[in-house]
């Protein structure tokens, strides 16, 4: 007896030896780990502070053996490999050429916890990317393998906005990019990644709404060089959609007198002598008779054809002015120029210029004085002109102020994995002490941050706002009168 | 006896004593003889007298020789700079009184051994002279030997005709001894010698030593004086400088007349023979100072007295400093190099004896208006043409501070922000001189010592045509200003002087004094005719204080960081301001120093410019204006224009209007200052971005 209950106890113990039977989820994760792990290994290489020797860890079975726990791959494998500390992980490009930048950002954060050191020290990390691909990459790596934040905080630049989405999706860490979703991946479904930032292509509806609302049906668009191609895109699709019609769209370069001319020219026929001929011998032939001493040929210029409405100049308060004069300069009868946030300065309306007057430029920033967050900024009276140091400034604090108390609200439930941290922010609602936002949701579907757009208009030496969108809503709604 | 007693005594009635020694046909004869020759006698003095009659012998009196009597050299009139020095007269004819015992014993010597040998003894007519010269008449029916005393040659110079008749002559005889009567010898020798014509326009034997020497009487030598003495005979025949062999034969004939009366050895004679007479073309002093100045100061004067000028004796007193115009002459002389070197440009075809390029000097004093140097031309031989009080010419840029005084005084401040950006005005369209300047932005300060042409514009439409002419009238401008909108960058003509009067006005706290050149005229004994009034009463406060010493700033800053940069050394003490018209047909600087206003042209006559060139009033007028500078800077008692109260200064950025440590000095009234300390604008200068999150 004694004989058989070894025997049978020495089977069963056998039996329990060996694998259980694999499940398909567990399947499934092996499959998921054995493809990301080549890019687990190069990026654990790439961490800082990593000796020699520790270069070429056993990290595959580290990770394959967690794989056995995982049920599905989309619990995160950073959870089960390595775990999180429920920290907020910012990658910033605190030197190099885009410093500037992130500088801004970093002064906004801190300053944000200025009286709560202690958890800023617990529960921020701040890694430099120094405005470098690779140094990017580094400091991914430490976050991942060292900081282990629950949420990641980046891309202030295109190219690292476009690293950080990659990382974000393939290890899954939520990740809040502070730059908006660019054109062309805006299709892209994303999963991890959140875009916390005004969005050009919500300022150009607002602006194109507004224009159909006044009647400036055909439009013509000038604008620098490579720059504003998103907005002129979505305010010609969105346009046409309402019923405006775009009747051309010139670019120049910005620091060239004659390039911006050209381009005026271009757009109200100035000189264009084809079909004029006897329009400009009429010229000439008055000329002659007003000065029969002799008189510049420069000074006979055809005058220009009005076949638009308005007219959308999509460059800074300074080259509006010079354009402004450059359109008087050519007789070109005084009409509604419209614009975007570059305008917004002291100088655009100082000195005054009666030419501008009615003119009107679209901003994500509506009164300077109700600015979310606690962010004070010296400003005019009105709160409508930031002053000269701000002005710039105040856009990355806003975003980077927005951008940690997402992260902040994601985090007070203490998530377990980083999985919970992006279904946390997706449904994350707009705070009520944030009433500057005006929406239900932080985020839309495509994880775009919902964001307000304001529209203002020139009045002499003032600014008159007039309209504002809220960010969820497609109707412009009257700014009450201060 | 006596005929009746001797007849008495014989008591022989028929006895002729005498006669009975005489046989009776003599007797006849003798009484036919005696009644012919009374008759004779009668009839030639009848004849005589009739013919005395007719040719009014009987006429002639003592009254006639008043004006020799009485005679007094005609005196040029003398032209006195501001220290009372003479530099200049006026005269139609050359005029150099001298008296007697100053002239030059050899000269004196050589005229009457060559004129009039026997002068100091005889009393008035040389009877020996005067029967050679009938014999010469009786053989040739003609008056040629000349026996002709001094005294003679002054009656006829004076009274009578130089036709060669006997009635002439018999009246310069009777003329002649009475005028000895009346005037001692050695008055005669004076007026002879300083009234008779010697040629070249002179009168006299001075104003022939200065004609035919270029020197004074008490400078010429024997040699001299000998060809000076020939010339009473016949002063063009003998024309030294026409005709120098006939002029040096009479100086021979002179010499040989003296050494034969025993007035030279004869040593001395061939000494003065070989002497070699050295021609200097007459030089007058009027053109040796201040040429222009000088016909200046004649128009002047004429007008002010109403009178003839030339030769009537007037003492006139003149604003002219003999040391600021010799700096200003050198100065302009000095331009040639640079003057040349700009003639390159110009096509060779297109200049002619009317397009030569010229350069001229205006120097005032701002505080009283009186003109201190006047160089109207580059060689007063070539041209007269004053182009510093005649000619008419655009000012370019250097009116514009008509429109920047007229700006600030209408609230507008240095630190005031412009867009430079193309400006047309109905078919107008002015450009800057640099395109690069568009798309930029500027202080007004900075578009004034720029000479940005469109903030002009601009202001100036903001101001109001209508008043900048009057602003630029109570300035001083009184040429007429066309009412066009080129006016503003100076396209309307006007005369240095008005330019000088304008700039005058911010060198003198505002005030404008009308210029002079003449500050008194007097006759020859002092009475005076005319005087200036003082500055207090010529003039009048146009502008504040506080407005013209901001302009003075704006000028230095042209010399500072503007179009005068590279002569900033001298800009502590001279500012100013440059214009260029188009094509650099004109080309000015118009500087101040707190002792001068110097306003200095220079360019083509003609309506020629340097087009297609880089000339401007940069390269051309500023250098040799400072050149002018540096000269007079010794000069200078006040190196310092004086800030008045109320008046601030601040560094200012240059384009942006903000304070800024690391700008340039601007100065404002009290309680204008600015206040901002930044711009939006600074950070797109540095970045070419503003608020671009999505380009980022």
């Amino acid at each position: 007896m004694k004989i058989i209950l070894i025997t049978m106890l020495t089977i069963s113990c056998s039996l329990l030896a060996t694998e259980s039977p694999v499940s398909t989820g567990q399947v499934k994760c092996q499959q998921f780990v054995q493809s990301k792990l080549p890019l687990y290994k190069k990026l654990y290489r790439l961490q800082t502070k990593l000796s020699p020797e520790l270069r070429d860890p056993d990290l595959e079975s580290v990770l394959l053996s967690k794989a056995n726990d995982c049920e599905t791959p989309s619990q995160g494998l950073i959870d089960l490999a390595m775990g999180h500390k429920n920290k907020i992980g910012i990658i910033l490009p605190l030197t190099g050429v885009d410093s500037i930048i992130g500088l801004q950002y970093e002064d906004s954060i801190r300053t944000l916890f200025k009286n709560h050191q202690k958890a800023f020290d617990d529960k921020v990390i701040i890694v430099d990317s120094k405005s470098n691909k690779t140094k990017f990459h580094r400091a991914v790596a430490d976050m991942v393998f060292i900081h282990k934040p629950a949420i990641l905080l980046g891309g202030v630049t295109l190219k690292e906005a476009k690293l950080l989405r990659v990382w974000s999706e393939t290890l899954q860490i939520p990740t809040l990019i502070m730059r908006n979703k660019w054109f062309s991946q805006d299709a892209l479904s994303t999963k991890f990644s959140f875009y916390v930032s005004p969005d050009q292509r919500q300022m150009a509806r607002t602006l194109s709404t507004y224009m159909f609302g006044r009647g400036l049906r055909r439009y013509a668009i000038i604008h620098p060089k490579e720059k504003h191609s998103n907005f002129i895109a979505e305010l010609t699709s969105h346009g046409e959609k309402i019923g405006l019609t775009k009747q051309a769209n010139q670019s120049y370069d910005p620091l060239n007198i004659k390039s911006i001319e050209a381009a005026v020219k271009s757009v109200f026929a100035i000189d264009d002598v084809t079909g004029r001929e006897q329009e400009l011998l009429d010229l000439i032939k008055k000329k002659e008779e007003e000065y029969p001493d002799g008189y510049e040929n420069k000074e006979i210029i055809l005058p220009p054809i009005i076949e638009i409405d308005g007219l959308v100049v999509l460059d800074h308060f300074k080259n509006l002015r010079h354009i402004a004069s450059i359109l008087k300069y050519y007789n070109v009868p005084k009409m509604p120029l419209l614009g975007s946030q570059n305008w917004r300065a002291k100088e655009l309306v100082e000195p005054k210029d009666p030419y501008l007057s009615s003119s009107v430029f679209v901003d994500y920033i509506g009164s300077y004085n109700e600015l979310p967050y606690r962010l004070k900024v010296n400003s005019d009276k009105d709160g409508f002109f930031a002053h000269s140091r701000e002005a710039q400034m105040v856009d990355y604090w806003l975003i980077a102020r927005h951008s940690i108390q997402i992260a902040i609200r994601a985090l007070r439930n203490l998530p377990v994995s980083r999985l919970e941290v992006a279904s946390h922010i997706k449904s994350l609602k707009t705070n009520s002490q944030t009433p500057f936002f005006e929406s239900s949701t932080v985020f839309d579907p495509r994880h775009r941050s919902h964001w307000p757009t304001f529209l203002f208009s020139i009045q002499g030496d003032r600014l008159l706002p007039l309209f504002k969108r809220p960010s969820s809503s497609n109707r412009l709604v009257a700014t009450p009168r201060q | 006896m006596t005929y009746e007693d001797r007849a008495n005594k014989n008591q022989d009635p028929l006895v002729d004593p005498i006669g009975s020694q005489i046989n009776r046909p003599r007797r006849v004869w003798l009484w036919l003889i005696g009644i012919c020759s009374v008759l004779g006698l009668s009839g030639a003095g009848y004849v005589s007298f009739k013919w005395l009659d007719k040719i009014d012998f009987f006429a002639l009196n003592d009254d006639m020789l008043q004006s020799i009597v009485t005679y007094e050299s005609p005196d040029n009139s003398i032209v006195f700079d501001r220290n009372g020095e003479k530099f200049g007269e006026f005269y139609s004819t050359h005029y150099v009184y001298t008296p007697l015992e100053d002239i030059p014993r050899d000269l004196v010597r050589a005229v009457i051994a060559v004129e009039d040998r026997r002068f100091f003894s005889h009393s008035g007519i040389d009877v020996r002279a005067m029967f050679r010269a009938g014999l010469q008449y009786i053989k040739t029916r003609r008056l040629r030997q000349g026996a002709s005393t001094l005294t003679q040659q002054l009656v006829r110079n004076f009274l009578l005709t130089r036709e060669k008749t006997m009635a002439r002559k018999v009246k310069e005889i009777y003329l002649a001894l009475r005028l000895e009567r009346k005037l001692s010898k050695q008055r005669i020798l004076e007026i002879y010698l300083n009234s008779l014509f010697l040629g070249n326009g002179s009168y006299g034997v001075a104003a022939a030593a200065q004609r035919y020497f270029g020197k004074p009487l008490s400078e010429i030598n024997s040699a001299e004086s000998a060809l000076i003495a020939g010339l009473f005979q016949s002063p063009s025949r003998y024309n030294p400088q026409r005709f120098p062999k006939k002029a040096k034969k009479r100086q021979k004939q002179v010499i040989r007349a003296m050494v034969a009366s025993k007035k030279v050895s004869a040593r001395k004679a061939k000494k003065m023979l070989n002497t070699k007479l050295v021609y200097t073309g007459y030089n007058s002093i009027n053109t040796q100072i201040a040429p222009y100045f000088i016909d200046y100061v004649r128009e002047q004067a004429k007008n002010l007295i109403q009178k003839k000028i030339k030769n009537t004796g007037l003492r006139i007193h003149t604003t002219l400093d003999r040391e600021i115009q010799m700096a200003a002459q050198t100065t302009i002389h000095k331009s040639a190099h640079a003057l040349d070197r700009a003639r390159a440009y110009i096509e060779e075809s297109r200049l002619s004896k009317d397009n030569r390029l010229e350069a001229s000097l205006l120097v005032t004093q701002p505080q009283t208006g009186e003109i201190l140097a006047m160089v109207g031309g580059r060689d007063y031989n070539h041209s007269q043409f004053n182009r510093a009080v005649q000619a008419r010419r655009s000012p370019g840029s250097a009116f514009k501070p008509v429109i920047y005084s007229l700006a600030l005084e209408q609230g507008y401040k240095w630190s005031d922000m412009f867009y430079i950006s193309p400006v047309a005005v109905d078919d107008y369209r002015p450009k800057n001189y640099s395109s690069d300047s568009y798309l930029q932005e500027a202080t007004l300060l900075k578009a004034f010592y720029k000479s940005i042409n469109t903030t002009v514009i601009e202001l100036g439409q903001d101001l109001g045509m209508e008043e900048v002419l009057n602003h630029a009238k109570k300035l001083g401008i009184l040429s007429t200003l066309k009412d066009e909108i080129g006016t503003m960058l100076g396209a309307s003509e006007v005369t240095m002087l008005d330019m000088a009067r304008m700039y005058s006005i911010f060198a003198n706290k505002g005030v404008l004094v009308e210029p002079i050149a003449i500050t008194k005229i007097t006759d020859r004994e002092g009475q005076v005719l005319y005087e200036a009034p003082p500055a207090s009463e010529r003039e009048t406060k146009v502008v504040s204080e506080q407005i013209a010493y901001l302009m003075l700033e704006g000028l230095r800053s042209v010399m500072r960081y503007g179009t005068g940069y590279a002569f900033r050394n001298i800009s502590h003490f001279a500012i100013g301001k440059t214009g260029t018209s188009n094509d650099a047909k004109d080309n000015w600087f118009c500087g101040i120093t707190p002792e001068t206003t110097a306003i200095l042209w220079a360019g083509l006559d003609g309506n020629i410019g340097f087009e297609g060139s880089s000339v401007s009033a940069v390269k051309l007028a500023l250098p040799i204006w400072a050149n002018f500078a540096k000269r007079i800077e010794k000069l200078h008692q006040t190196l310092d224009f004086e800030a008045p109260k109320k008046i601030k200064s601040h560094k200012v950025h240059p384009n942006f209007g903000s304070l800024d440590n690391a700008g340039v000095t601007m100065h404002f009234l009290e309680g204008l200052e600015p206040k901002k300390t930044d711009t939006n604008l600074k950070a797109i200068s540095l970045s070419g971005k503003f608020r671009e999150i999505f380009e980022r």
